[in-house]
């Protein structure tokens, strides 16, 4: 004789089970009707359900305040029209002087980059490799956003559209039909000849999937290595992989 | 497709500041991450208004405590620094008993995986089984057992931590 699982019990307390299902909530209800051993487990898992939920809701602030929604509305309305000034300032007249200005600080702010990421690069160098809360460098590389170790080259990816073609590849279908995307920053050791010896996820996606699909983006990602001075070295990236969903 | 946030606002912002709250256990924190979870969702157009809503703002709770945790560590360093210098004797007991009670909680918590604190979370919130498994990345068919578990652990930690309380008296 089959007996109700804890699973069932739960799904029908929720509320979840199906009663035009022939094996929903219909014929449950019917085992229980029948059956004073799962009757005793229900109570017992009723009583389970009600405690945790009184400790759930009880927790937490009671009375929420919650402000017009117009106040917000007004305030995204703002966050648009200040984005759409910036697009108005954008017409002929202006655009020819304004790409003048625009290349000189691009000029100004890479000079002042590259001597903010070589000190970096000597700051990053000496740091302690097993403390995994100390900053990582920002380098300017397609995809990878940082990498940490002692080295005048960082790793770079030899295909970058490797990366495009793996997250096609291992993004699940029910995922990715499903409008589920996210971004999980993964961490990887990219040795001297430029293999991943060791990854993990940095930063999660927000979904367990996402991020073991991301792992699997990254072993199958060719790096040429990174150098210190003419030698090969290994070293650490942090690599964002991004799924968008359809 | 077009969403009236207007009406899911105000169905369901006092749920999601909760909701928030239990991730990041500071009610102003949680106020201004459901805001900001408002704000992004304003102009967007997904299939499932509440489910992306409960998603954006599970990411931004995500965020809120990695900054959190670096912050508290740094604080326990110098605090650490502090009493070390002056030799201060630790802070006493906080009185209140819902305060004892949420620490508790959120110590019981503590003990369950990830995934089975978010299934409890977004089933307070509202969320039927399929969001749910949407979210988490399950079968709806395994929601049940999921949750039905992770009741069952969290009641059994809470159990032990009051018991331990009582023992000391």
């Amino acid at each position: 004789m089959w007996h109700v699982d804890d699973g069932q019990l739960h799904a029908l307390l929720d509320g979840e089970l199906d009663t035009a299902d022939p094996e929903g909530a219909g014929a449950i209800e019917v085992h229980l009707a029948e059956c004073a051993e799962c009757r005793a487990r229900l109570e017992a898992q009723q009583e389970l359900h009600a405690r945790i939920h009184g400790l759930i809701s009880r927790s937490g602030p009671r009375d929420v305040a919650m402000p017009p929604f117009e106040e917000l509305a007004a305030k995204a309305a703002a966050d648009v029209s200040r984005a759409s000034r910036w697009a108005q300032l954008a017409n002929p007249q202006r655009v020819h002087a304004a790409a003048w200005i625009a290349s000189f600080v691009i000029i100004l702010a890479g000079t002042a980059g590259l001597v903010l990421a070589v000190l970096l690069g000597r700051f990053a160098a000496e740091e302690d490799r097993g403390d995994g809360a100390a900053p990582t460098v920002r380098v300017a590389e397609p995809a990878i956003t940082g990498a940490r170790g002692t080295f005048t080259r960082p790793p770079r990816l030899e295909n970058p559209e490797a990366v495009d073609r793996a997250v096609r590849r291992f993004y699940p279908p029910h995922l990715r039909d499903g409008g589920i995307g996210g971004t999980a920053l993964v961490r990887a050791l990219v040795d001297e000849n430029g293999r991943v010896r060791a990854r993990e996820v940095a930063r999660s996606s927000g979904h367990h999937l996402l991020d073991v699909a991301a792992l699997r983006v990254v072993d199958e990602l060719a790096f040429t290595p990174a150098r210190d001075g003419d030698r090969r070295v290994s070293a650490w990236i942090e690599l964002p992989i991004v799924f968008r969903p359809r | 497709m077009t969403v009236d946030w207007a009406a899911v606002y105000r169905a369901r912002y006092p749920a999601l500041v909760r909701f928030l709250y239990r991730k990041v256990w500071d009610a102003d924190r949680a106020q201004e991450l459901a805001q900001e979870a408002f704000l992004r969702a304003l102009g967007q157009a997904p299939d499932d208004p509440v489910a992306w809503l409960y998603r954006v703002a599970g990411n931004l709770a995500r965020d809120e405590a990695r900054r959190a945790a670096r912050w508290r560590r740094g604080l326990a360093r110098l605090a650490r620094e502090a009493a070390a210098a002056a030799s201060l004797p630790p802070e006493g007991p906080r009185g209140v008993e819902q305060e004892e009670a949420d620490e508790r909680l959120r110590r019981a918590l503590a003990t369950l995986s990830e995934r089975d604190r978010d299934a409890l979370w977004l089933r307070e919130a509202g969320l039927s089984y399929r969001e749910i498994a949407a979210q988490l990345g399950l079968a709806p068919g395994a929601m049940g057992t999921t949750l039905a578990r992770a009741r069952q652990r969290l009641a059994a930690a809470y159990s032990a931590l009051e018991e331990t309380r009582v023992a000391r008296g």
